[in-house]
C-alpha cells in the first residue's frame, strides 16, 4: 500500500517534470508559452515575500521597488554597458538585496499596520526617483532596447526558449527557499514570526534576522527583475508600481501565505486566470474582488492551507496522499525533509 | 506679494486639502478604534459617498435637480446606510491578522470601484460649485469660498463628533466598547449595534468629504486610490485609533505636500512628505499623538 | 511538501489546458525561430479579417481606450458596409490593459499569436504603445498608436505608425503662435510626471529654447493630485504672461481653473488634452474661456469629409466626436486603404503598404508616411470662445 502509493507519486512526478519541460513544444501559441513565463516571474516575487512575510511575519508592501530595482539594473548595464545577463543577474540581486535590507531597517522600530504604510511610503519614494531621475533613468517613458539573452551561444530570443530560463530560476528559488526554510535561519524566522519576545529570550538576534529575511525578498524580487527586464526587452516605471506588489500579495494569500508551494500555487493560478476571463471586463474584477473576500473568509491558509485542512480531517483522498497517520508535520515546520 | 502671504496661501491651499485627508483618516481611525479592523477600502467608500451626494445635485437621479445642502445631507445619510451593511459584512474580518484583513478589505474595495465603474462609468465629471467662484482675498491671501467651506464644515463635523463622543450616552458607550470589548459587553453595551454606528459615522464622515471636495477635484471611480492612501497615510501618522491624532495627521500630511511643492521640489511632492512621514514614525513609532500602542492585531 | 508540489504541478497542466482553445491548431514544431508564423501560409477566403485594438478601458484612463474604440469601429463598420475587403470583412477585438504595460505585452502577444490579427491598434498611453512596439516588429504586423511621445517612432521598428502629428508638433506650432502672433516673452510651465506631461513639458521648453526664449519657471505634480496651490502660488511669484499646461484634460482643467482663483489674469495655453471638452467642462466654461491649445483637427472645420464624419460619428456614438475620435478614425482609414492593396494580404505586406501611402486626405489634414512611422505633421491653433472649441481666426 505505501510502497504503491510512493510509486505513484514519482510516476506522477516525473509525468509532471516531463509535461513542464515540454511545455514550450505543446503549447498552442507564444502568447500561452509568455504568460507562464510571466507567472513564473510572480512566482519568484511570490517566494521572496513568502519567505519575508509568511515565514519571518515581516510586512512588506514594498515589492515593487525591489522588483524595480533589479530590472532598472539590467536594464542600464546592457543598454548602456553592453553588460550580458548573468553578470546583470548576481548584480541585480545584490543592488535588490541591498534596498531590502535598507527597508528593513525602519521596521526594526515600527511595527504592524504602521510597517505597511511606511513599506508603501518607501516603494512610492523609490518609484518617484524612477520617474524624476531621468540622467540616470530616463524618467517615466522607460529604457527600451534591452538584449534579449545570449548564452553558451545559444540565443534565448522567443517566449519558448526563455521558458527555460524562467523555469531554471523558479525551480532554483524554490530548491533555495526550501533549504532556508529548513535551515537554521527558517526556524530563527519562525520563531520571530510567532513570537519574538520569546524568540529574543531564546537567543536569536531578532534584528539581525528580520533584515536578512527582507533583504533574501529583495533578492528574490531582484532576479524577478533582471529576468524581466530581459524577457520583455523594455521597462518603465509605471510597471513598478504599488498595484503590483499588491498583486503578489494578493496571489501570495491566496496560494497560502507561510508555504512555499503556496506561492507556486498563487503565483500560477492568479495571473492566468486572469488572462483566461479576460473578456468579461469590469465584472472581472468584481468578481475577482469577490474571490479575494471568499478566499480571507472561508480559507485563511490560502489553496495549499485548505488542501491540507480537507487531508487532515480525513476528507478527500487524492492517491499520492499519504494517510493521516503516517502524516509528516506541517509544512512550516522547519524538519521537513 | 510679500513672502509671508505667499507662505499664508501655500498652507491655506495645504489645509484645504488636509481637512479632506483628515476627514478620510477619522474614518479609519474610529473604525479601527471601536472594530480593531484596518478598512483599506475606505478609499472606495469614500468614492462611493461622493457619488452618492453627487448624483443628487447633478441630477443624475429621474432628473430630479436637488440644492447642494440636501444632496449633501442626502449623500451622508445614503453612505451611513452603505456603512451599516458594510459592517455586518466587514464583522469576520475584524477578528483577522492584519495581512488578511487587509487583503479582505481591498477585495472589498475591488468590488465597490468596479460596482462603481458599471454603475456611473469610469469617465466621471467635474462638479459644478454651489458657490461663486471669484476668491475672497484676505491680506493678498485668496480664499476660494468652496475650500473655506471644506475647511469650516470639516471643523464643524470634527468637533461635532468628539462632543458626541465625550458627552452623549451612546458615544460613551461606544468609546467604552472601543476600549474594552469584553467588559463593555459585559456591561450590558450592544457592541456590535455600537459598532455598526461607528462604520456608519465613518462612512458619512467620507461621504461629507467627497460631496465638500468634489467642485474642487474631480468625480470618477478612480478617485478611491490616492485619497485612500493619503487618509491612510494620515491615520497613521497621527496615531492610528486616536481621533485628534487623524485630525493633525489629515493636516499635516496637506500641508506637507503643499509646502514642499511651493518651497522644495515640486517633483518629489509625494517622495518627500512620505519620507518626513516615516522619520516621524521612526522618532514617534505609535504616531503624533499616538496612544501607547494597544496592539489590536 | 511534495504533495503540494506535485499538486502545483497538476494545476500547471489543467490550466495551460484550458488557455489554450481547443479550436486552435497545435503547431507541433513551434520551435523558438518561427518568428512570422502570424502570418498564416494560406488565409480562408471566408474568414473575416482579425484588427486588435488594446487601450485603457477601465481605470482612469478609460476614456483615451473608449475613444479609440469608437472611432476605429466607425470605419471598419463603413467598410464593412460596402462589401469588406478583398471580399472579406473586418472584425474588431477589443482588449483592456488597464494602461499596465506588462498587461499591454501579454495582449500584444496574444492578439500576435492567438488571434493572429492583421494589425493592431495599441495604445494611446505611451509606456504601453512602447512596451509593445518589439512584439509586434517581431511578428512583423503593423502597430498603430495615436499616443503623441516622439520617442515611440524613434526605436527602429518598420511596423509602428502615429496616426497624429508628435508631440512637438503641438508644442511647436503653440509656442510659435504665443510668441510671434502674440507677442508673448514670460512663460512658466506646469506639467506631470507622468510619460505625457513630461513630454509636453520638454517640448515646450525645447520651442522656448528655439524662440531664443526660456520659461521662468518649471513645475511638476503627481498625476493624482489635485490641489496645486504650492506650485502656482511660486509660478505667479514669477509673474509670467502664459501659462502653458502639460498634462491630462482633467488635471489641465483644474490647475487653470485655481490659477485663475489664485489671481492668475494672463493667458492659459496648452498642446491636445486641452483642446478636448473635458478640459472646459473641468475647468468651468468661464474660466476655459480664451484658452489657446493646438489640434489635429476640430469638428466645426469647414470640409466636406469632416462634416460628413461628425454626422455618422454623433449617429453611431451619440455624442460630438473629439481629436482622438477623429485621429483613430483616420487610423483605421490609412489601415484600411493599406489592406486594399496588399497582396497577398499580410500583415507584413500591409505594413509595406502603409508606408508607400503619400497625400492621402483623412480628416487631419494629408498623410505622407515617412520611414520612422509619422503619418502627418501640422497642428492648427484654437480657442475657446463661448465655452466651445473653435478654429483661432484672428480677433
Amino acid at each position: 500500500m505505501k510502497n504503491r502509493s510512493r510509486m505513484l507519486k514519482w510516476i506522477l512526478l516525473a509525468v509532471g517534470a516531463l509535461v513542464l519541460l515540454a511545455y514550450p513544444l505543446i503549447a498552442p501559441n507564444r502568447y500561452t508559452v509568455h504568460i507562464v513565463n510571466m507567472a513564473g516571474i510572480w512566482i519568484l516575487m511570490s517566494l521572496g515575500l513568502n519567505l519575508a512575510m509568511g515565514y519571518c511575519g515581516q510586512i512588506n508592501l514594498a515589492l515593487g521597488a525591489f522588483w524595480g530595482v533589479g530590472a532598472y539594473t539590467a536594464a542600464l548595464l546592457s543598454t548602456r554597458f553592453g553588460v550580458p545577463i548573468w553578470i546583470n543577474l548576481p548584480l541585480g540581486m545584490a543592488l535588490a538585496g541591498l534596498t531590502g535590507a535598507l527597508i528593513a531597517l525602519p521596521m526594526l522600530k515600527v511595527r504592524s499596520h504602521y510597517l505597511a504604510l511606511v513599506t508603501i511610503g518607501l516603494a512610492e519614494t523609490i518609484n518617484i526617483i524612477m520617474v524624476n531621475e531621468t540622467w540616470l533613468t530616463e524618467g517615466p517613458l522607460g529604457i527600451s532596447g534591452i538584449p534579449m539573452p545570449n548564452l553558451f551561444g545559444i540565443a534565448f530570443d522567443g517566449a519558448e526558449r526563455f521558458f527555460y530560463i524562467i523555469l531554471f530560476f523558479v525551480v532554483l528559488g524554490f530548491l533555495v527557499a526550501r533549504q532556508i526554510v529548513n535551515h537554521r535561519i527558517g526556524r530563527a524566522f519562525i520563531a520571530i514570526r510567532d513570537d519574538e519576545t520569546a524568540a529574543r529570550a531564546m537567543g536569536v538576534n531578532v534584528a539581525f534576522y528580520q533584515v536578512l529575511a527582507n533583504a533574501i525578498a529583495g533578492v528574490y524580487c531582484g532576479v524577478a527583475g533582471v529576468l524581466y527586464a530581459h524577457m520583455s526587452t523594455y521597462i518603465s516605471p509605471d510597471i513598478f508600481e504599488f498595484k503590483n506588489a499588491l498583486f503578489v500579495l494578493t496571489m501570495t494569500m491566496v496560494g497560502g501565505m507561510g508555504s512555499l508551494a503556496g506561492s507556486i500555487v498563487g503565483g500560477l493560478a492568479l495571473p492566468l486566470t486572469q488572462e483566461w476571463l479576460r473578456a468579461i471586463k469590469h465584472w472581472q474584477l468584481v468578481g475577482f474582488g469577490l474571490a479575494i473576500i471568499i478566499v480571507v473568509l472561508f480559507m485563511p491558509g490560502g489553496v495549499v492551507g485548505l488542501t491540507q485542512k480537507i487531508e487532515q480531517a480525513g476528507g478527500i483522498r487524492l492517491p499520492w496522499m499519504r494517510k493521516p497517520a503516517e502524516d509528516k508535520p506541517q509544512m512550516e515546520e522547519p524538519n521537513v525533509a | 506679494m510679500t513672502s509671508l502671504s505667499i507662505f499664508l496661501q501655500t498652507l491655506v491651499g495645504g489645509i484645504g486639502i488636509g481637512s479632506l485627508y483628515a476627514l478620510v483618516a477619522l474614518g479609519y481611525s474610529m473604525i479601527y478604534r471601536s472594530m480593531g479592523l484596518v478598512n483599506f477600502a475606505h478609499g472606495s467608500i469614500y468614492m462611493i459617498g461622493t457619488y452618492f451626494g453627487i448624483i443628487w445635485y447633478r441630477g443624475m437621479v429621474m432628473g430630479l435637480q436637488v440644492p447642494y445642502p440636501i444632496a449633501f445631507v442626502i449623500g451622508i445619510l445614503l453612505n451611513a446606510l452603505l456603512g451599516l451593511f458594510l459592517e455586518r459584512l466587514f464583522r469576520p474580518l475584524a477578528h483577522l491578522d492584519l495581512m488578511l484583513m487587509l487583503l479582505g478589505t481591498i477585495g472589498l474595495g475591488y468590488v465597490l470601484d468596479n460596482l462603481a465603474v458599471i454603475i456611473w462609468g469610469a469617465e466621471g465629471f467635474a462638479v459644478k460649485s454651489p458657490l461663486p467662484n471669484e476668491p475672497i482675498v484676505i491680506g493678498g491671501v485668496a480664499l476660494l469660498p468652496q475650500m473655506l467651506l471644506l475647511i469650516v464644515v470639516s471643523a464643524l463635523l470634527m468637533i461635532g463628533l468628539n462632543v458626541f463622543l465625550a458627552r452623549s450616552k451612546m458615544g460613551k458607550a461606544m468609546r467604552a466598547a472601543a476600549q474594552d470589548r469584553e467588559t463593555a459587553s459585559a456591561m450590558g453595551i450592544p457592541v456590535n449595534t455600537t459598532n455598526a454606528l461607528v462604520f456608519a459615522i465613518g462612512a458619512g464622515l467620507a461621504a461629507a468629504a467627497g460631496i465638500l471636495a468634489a467642485p474642487i477635484v474631480y468625480v470618477n471611480p478612480a478617485m478611491s486610490a490616492a485619497v485612500g492612501l493619503k487618509g491612510f497615510a494620515a491615520f497613521i501618522l497621527g496615531g492610528a485609533g486616536s481621533i485628534p491624532g487623524a485630525i493633525v495627521g489629515g493636516l499635516v500630511f496637506g500641508v506637507l505636500e503643499a509646502l514642499s511643492a511651493g518651497f522644495v521640489s515640486s517633483q518629489y511632492t509625494k517622495g518627500i512628505a512620505f519620507v518626513v512621514m516615516i522619520l516621524v514614525l521612526m522618532i514617534k513609532p505609535a504616531g503624533i499623538v499616538g496612544e501607547v500602542t494597544v496592539d489590536k492585531v | 511538501m511534495k504533495r503540494s508540489i506535485l499538486f502545483a504541478l497538476v494545476l500547471v497542466v489543467v490550466l495551460a489546458a484550458c488557455a489554450s482553445p481547443t479550436t486552435a491548431p497545435a503547431p507541433a514544431s513551434s520551435s523558438a525561430s518561427s518568428a512570422s508564423s502570424a502570418a498564416s501560409p494560406k488565409p480562408a477566403a471566408s474568414q473575416p479579417i482579425k484588427i486588435a485594438i488594446i487601450g485603457a478601458m477601465s481605470g482612469t484612463n478609460a476614456v483615451l481606450g473608449d475613444w479609440m474604440k469608437k472611432g476605429v469601429t466607425l470605419a471598419v463598420e463603413e467598410k464593412n458596409k460596402a462589401g469588406g475587403i478583398q471580399g472579406r470583412q473586418i472584425e474588431i477585438v477589443v482588449y483592456d490593459d488597464e494602461a499596465d504595460p506588462t498587461k499591454s505585452v501579454n495582449l500584444a502577444q496574444k492578439v500576435a499569436t492567438e488571434d493572429k490579427v492583421m494589425a493592431a491598434f495599441a495604445t494611446t498611453n505611451s509606456t504601453s504603445a512602447l512596451a509593445d512596439i518589439p512584439i509586434f516588429a517581431q511578428y512583423k504586423i503593423p502597430q498603430l498608436t495615436n499616443g503623441t511621445n516622439v520617442d515611440i517612432t524613434n526605436k527602429g521598428s518598420a511596423y509602428i505608425f502615429r496616426v497624429t502629428p508628435a508631440g512637438p508638433s503641438f508644442e511647436d506650432t503653440l509656442v510659435d503662435f504665443l510668441v510671434k502672433t502674440k507677442g508673448f516673452k514670460k512663460f512658466a510651465i506646469i506639467a506631470d510626471t507622468s510619460a505625457y506631461g513630461k513630454g509636453e513639458g520638454d517640448y515646450q521648453e525645447a520651442a522656448l529654447k528655439r524662440n531664443g526664449l526660456s520659461a521662468l519657471t518649471r513645475e511638476a505634480f503627481g498625476i493624482d493630485d489635485k490641489d496645486f496651490t504650492g506650485q502656482l502660488t511660486k509660478i505667479l511669484q514669477t509673474q509670467p504672461e502664459v501659462l502653458l499646461l502639460g498634462s491630462s484634460e482633467v488635471a489641465s482643467g483644474l490647475i487653470a481653473k485655481q490659477a485663475r482663483q489664485l489671481g492668475f489674469k494672463g493667458q492659459i495655453a496648452g498642446g491636445a488634452a486641452v483642446g478636448t471638452p473635458k478640459y472646459i467642462e473641468t475647468a468651468g466654461a468661464e474660466v476655459a474661456e480664451g484658452t489657446i491649445f493646438t489640434t489635429p483637427w476640430l469638428h466645426d472645420e469647414g470640409n466636406e469629409l469632416s462634416r460628413k464624419f461628425v454626422n455618422a460619428y454623433k449617429a453611431r456614438w451619440n455624442e460630438t466626436p473629439e481629436f482622438h475620435g477623429a485621429n483613430t478614425y483616420d487610423g483605421a482609414s490609412l489601415l484600411l486603404f493599406a489592406m486594399e492593396k496588399a497582396n497577398p494580404l499580410t500583415p507584413e505586406n500591409v505594413a509595406a503598404e502603409m508606408h508607400k501611402i503619400s497625400g492621402f486626405k483623412g480628416l487631419q489634414g494629408t498623410f505622407n508616411v515617412n520611414e520612422k512611422g509619422e503619418t502627418i505633421t501640422g497642428t492648427l491653433v484654437g480657442i475657446v470662445k463661448g465655452g466651445q472649441l473653435t478654429v483661432y481666426t484672428g480677433k
